[in-house]
This record gives structure tokens, sequence and C-alpha cells, in this order.
């Protein structure tokens, strides 16, 4: 690990290779040796003759002593913090003494830091490169870039499901069966590695899937996965809904739908064997007005049997199934994972049909789950 | 097609008496033709309405051009076991009625009765809007819904097109009349138009509205449709969603209603 950042960060920082050390030992690195190694930074940018000698004491949490060829010496009594935002850096120079006098050294320094510091004359490094020490006499300008952006600044920890991303993964954890990495699981999902790495983060928080040492998944809690899910979905919230009423009813519908491009029951119509006859179907299309066009579907505000669904993301076309429906057509319904969220966000009997059908699922894992 | 696995008890006791009737008409099916409830659950089944296709009572229209004048009919049917429960027209055995009907138009003189020469003025009631019935029929083996019954008869059944001229008539006749037992022919439209196929439907009407005998009951039929169904608020949609209320969404049955009667009436240009 240590190695694979130091790689990334020498992409990062092709001018100054020197302080790769220095970036290496960052993490966890103490006050003193943060110090230590920002002393070690400016001794090698200074030309031959110059001497840096780092003391401790002083003001703040150690003495540089600056010494020319000719004898001439400059203290800066520097500061080590462990974070500084550009807001702190007034705070931080107005901690006693000449802020030309003073040193800030931290592991990153953002631009704008930068830009207030040198402003007030003070000097300062950090981590990555960034290197100013400015000093009138004996005259010094050393001044390094390093990187503008944090490189271990942690992407904000996920806190919900929300989105289009996040429920492909969801998605996928359900219907691909463990055990899996989360590379397979992002090629899976067809979701960026960062994204899926913050989801499954996530989700090993939420106690809904479990890791090995090697960070391989190896179980995923779906039925508890969907539950956390659906606090986030919802099948009228997260699609576009427009409703439509079948005139001649939806034993009709079901043969005709073969003659869409793409769709994917979902709700009561997408159990096989269910118990009552579908009052509403609910049917993911790839654009409702297209659909309700070749469907010869009227709209309606009231006594809807039919919602066509844009749907949140392509995903809900994945990893159909085809099931024969109660009036014998052939129908492709959405994957079970996905009828069950939708079942569950759905009115009336919809939760109870929901709970019914995963009871089911948990019977037969192996006819709807898959390798990955 | 039509019938779950086990039907409800009424269906098969209304089923076995139609076939006593068939049984007893004997030389006379051949100018028979079934029409009403039965004949609509024929060709629809069950449908996906929740609300039940079926009553209890037979129709069946006679074709006076083909009916002989021997055996007489009031006898036949008495010795089946039925009688005259209503005249003209009602024939009853057990609790289940069956009606003989005429096309007004070929019943002859009488107000109610149909004049059926040898046969007498009350065996059988005219009807207007059955014409079509007369013309548009074809013939279907129809059994018994028990399984112990093993009788079957071969006999006309009024297509579609006919039985929806047929149902229109009726309702165009007694809309004014607040009826909740008639509120179910509603329904019974629906079920035609929700079946049919709009472009044969149309077809088949464009070709009766050219038949000497059906062509009037049927041009007429075209402006009833628009009237009582063309629109969801207009009194043959209203029928439909009382007929279903609380087992189906009453506006679902309304505008289902309009749009398919202005579908058909958009294939029915005459």
């Amino acid at each position: 690990m240590l190695l694979f950042r130091a790689a990334r960060n020498a992409r990062i920082l092709p001018v100054v290779p020197l302080n790769a050390m220095f970036r290496v030992m960052r993490n966890g690195g103490s006050n003193g040796t943060r110090v230590r190694l920002a002393a070690e930074a400016l001794r090698r940018r200074l030309p031959p003759g110059w001497d840096v000698r780092l003391q401790s004491g002083g003001s703040g949490d150690g003495l540089l002593t600056l010494r020319a060829p000719d004898g001439r010496r400059a203290k800066l009594s520097v500061l080590s913090r462990k974070r500084v935002l550009p807001r702190d850096i007034a705070h931080v120079l107005a901690q006693g003494g000449n802020p030309a006098e003073r040193m800030l050294v931290a592991p990153f320094l953002s631009p704008r830091a930068r830009e207030l510091l040198a402003g007030a004359n003070a000097s300062f490094a950090d981590e990555t490169g960034n290197l100013r020490v400015v000093v009138n006499d004996p005259a010094v300008f050393v001044e390094t870039r390093g990187a503008d952006r944090d490189p271990e600044r942690q992407p904000r920890p996920l806190r919900s499901l929300k989105g289009a991303a996040a429920a492909r993964v969801v998605r996928a954890l359900c219907d691909f069966t463990p055990p899996y990495g989360v590379r397979t699981l992002a090629d899976r999902s067809a979701t960026p590695l960062g994204t899926v790495s913050r989801v499954v983060t996530f989700l090993e928080e939420e106690a809904l899937i479990t890791r090995d040492e090697k960070k391989t998944i190896t179980a995923v809690d779906w039925p508890a996965l969907i539950k956390r899910w659906v606090s986030d979905y919802s099948i009228t919230g997260s699609n576009a809904l427009r409703s439509f009423i079948e005139p001649r009813g939806l034993g009709a519908l079901a043969p005709r739908l073969a003659k869409l491009p793409r769709y994917a029951v979902t709700g009561s119509m997408a159990v096989p064997g269910g118990v009552a006859p579908a009052r509403l179907a609910m049917v993911y299309v790839e654009s409702a007005e297209d659909a309700a066009r070749m469907l010869e579907l009227v709209p309606a505000d009231a006594g809807q049997n039919v919602w066509l669904l844009e749907p949140y993301d392509p995903v809900v076309f994945e990893r159909t199934q085809s099931i024969t429906s109660a009036s014998g057509a052939s129908l492709v319904v959405a994957a079970p994972s996905q009828v069950v969220a939708d079942l569950m966000t759905s009115p009336g009997r919809g939760p109870q049909e929901a709970e019914a059908l995963i009871e089911r699922m948990k019977g037969n894992e192996d006819a709807w789950r898959r390798k990955p | 097609m039509p019938g779950a696995a086990s039907p409800d008890p009424e269906y098969v006791a209304a089923r076995r008496v139609l076939l006593d009737a068939l049984d007893a008409l004997g030389a006379h099916l051949k100018s028979v033709v079934l029409v009403g409830a039965q004949a609509i659950y024929i060709h629809v089944g069950e449908g996906d309405l929740a609300v039940s296709p079926y009553t209890t009572d037979g129709d069946l229209a006679i074709d006076p051009r083909e009916l002989d004048d021997e055996p007489a009919l009031a006898a036949t049917l008495q010795a089946a076991g039925f009688h005259l429960a209503v005249r003209p027209g009602t024939w009853s055995m057990s609790d289940v009625q069956i009606d003989l009907l005429v096309p007004a138009s070929l019943g002859g003189s009488g107000r109610r009765g149909a004049r059926l020469g040898a046969h007498g003025n009350e065996v059988a009631r005219k009807v207007s809007g059955l014409e079509a019935a007369v013309v548009d029929n074809a013939i279907h083996r129809i059994g018994a819904l028990d399984p112990a019954d093993v009788r079957s008869f071969d006999v006309a059944v009024a297509g579609v097109a006919s039985l929806l001229i047929a149902k229109l008539h009726k309702i165009a006749e007694r809309k004014d009349s607040v009826d909740r037992l008639k509120d179910k022919d509603g329904l019974d439209v629906l079920r035609l138009l929700r079946f049919a196929e709009t472009e044969h439907l149309a077809g088949t009407l464009l070709k009766l509205t050219q038949h000497p005998i059906a062509g009037k009951v049927t041009q007429e039929a075209r402006t009833f449709l628009d009237d009582l169904f063309g629109h969801r608020d207009a009194p043959g949609a209203q029928m439909a969603a009382r007929a279903s209320v609380g087992l189906e969404d009453e506006s679902a049955i309304r505008v289902s209603c309009e749009a398919l009667a202005r579908r058909l009436l958009g294939a029915w240009k005459p």
C-alpha cells in the first residue's frame, strides 16, 4: 500500500522527486517527524555551503536555523499542524512573533492556504513538496511546487444508497453470488471502481455485506440490503412514472408487450404464479410516450391499470427473466431483486407481496442468483 | 377458453337448462340462434373483469324464415318440462328462464308477440335489434358444464358484431328507465368491445350495414354506440361503471368504454 501511494504521488509530483521519502512517511507522522523531514527537504534545496539546523524549543514545535556560507544566520520558528485549512492560517500566524520568522509545516497546504501564508511573508512546507522559505538576511528564497489537491483526502463517506450508481451496485450484490472483489463488482455493475468502493465500505459498516481479510466480499445479506435500499429508493419516486388505462384489460396487455423494443415488467405481474391477478401492470420501458402509442394505452389520471416507468437506470433491463403470464403470454420480468424493491415501495398489497416473494427467493437462491 | 376449472354452480344449472331447451327444440334447432349473455360467454369467456359475466337466463333468437310448422313449438317445450311463465316468449323450468325472441322486423304485425303462423302469437316475443343475429352467426358445439352431463348440441351462436348490435338496441330502448339489473348490459357491451379485434369487428359491421335484413338495425346501432358509449360520461359507459362498482375502478371502466367505442367508430365509417 505504501509503495502504491508513493507511486501515485510520484506521478503528481514529478518535479520534486527528492521529497519522495518525506511523502511516503507522512501518514501518522508526529509533529517532530514532520518538522525534521521539512528541515531535511529545505536542506536539500539550498545551495552547497548552506546549513540547516533543527533544534527543539522556541515558541513552536522547533527552531530552524539557516546558516549562510559566510556565517550569517536566520532563525525560523516552526509550527507543525496535522491539518490546516485556509481559514486557520490567520489564527495560526497570530500565535506570537513576526510571521516572517515563522514556518508552518503540515501534511498538505492547499493553494489558497499557501497564498495566504505567502501574503503574510510566512514560510511553509507540506508533505507533498510544496515548500516556500523566505528570509531577508541572509537572503534566502526557496520555492518548490507540490500538489494542489490533497492526495490523502478521503472521499466523503457515503451515508445513503441514493442514486443510480449505488442502485446498480446493490442490484449486482443481490444478483451475483459471492465471493468476488470490488473490481469484479465494478465490472458487473458497470460502475467506476471508486464509487463501488464507497458503496461497499458503507454496506460493510452497515453490516449488510461481509468481507474477508483480503477484502473479498464473502457474503451479502440480500434481504436486509434490499430493505436498506428502499429507504433511499422507491418505484414511484426514483423512476419517471406515467399512468394509463389499457381499455381491454390487463389480460390483453401481456401479449402486446412483445411489440416493444425493450421492456421489463415489475410489481405483482412479475411474480410468477402470483396468488391474486394483478390489478395494475408496472412496466419499465425506454420511452413511456412511444410505448403508450405502440400499446394503444389511454392516458389516465384516475382508474389507471398500467404504469409505464422510465427507469432510474437501464439496470432494470439487466438480468431479466422470462415467465408465462396468467393469460399464457410470455413475459419479460425484471430481476427478482428489482421486483422486491418495487413491490416494497408499491401501493396497496405490494409490501406483503414483497415479503412473500423474499421468502420464496430465500428458498431458491440458485434459481435467481448467478455466478459473477 | 371459457370457464375456469370449476365453474359457478349457477352457470352449470343455467347451461343445463339451456341444453334442455335445445333438446326440446329438436327439429327446430336449425332455426334457432343463441344470443344474449350465454352467447357472449361463449365468445369472451370469463374475461378479466371482476364482475361475473353470466346470467342464468338463456336467450334464443328464432328465425321465422327457417321455422317449420311442425312439430308445435309450445307442445315440445311443455313436453320437456317448460311452461310459459310470461306471455309472450318467456319459458321457465326450475328457476331458470329461456326467452324465445324473434327479430322485430321478421315477427309480423303484433305489438309484442311474434306472429309465428302455426305456432301462434305467444310462443316468442318480438325484439328489435336481433335482425343481425340471424345473419351474423356460426355453428358452435355447446356442451354441459357438468362433466356428468354428456349432451352436446350444434347450434348457431350469434357473432360478436350482431351481439353488440342487439345489446346496443336493448340499452337504447331502456336507457331512460334506471334499473340496476339492466346496468349489466352496459358491461356486456364493454366485454364485447374488449374482446373483439377492432378492425375485424368494424369489417363485419360494415358488411351487416349493407344487408337487407340487418342493415337498418346495424346503422342505428352505430348511432347508439356513439351516443351511449362514445364518451366516458355517456349513459352506457355509466351503466357499465355502475354494474362493476366495488369490483372494478369506475373511471377505468368509463374511460375504457370511451376509448374502445371511439376506436371502433373510427374504423367503422359507413
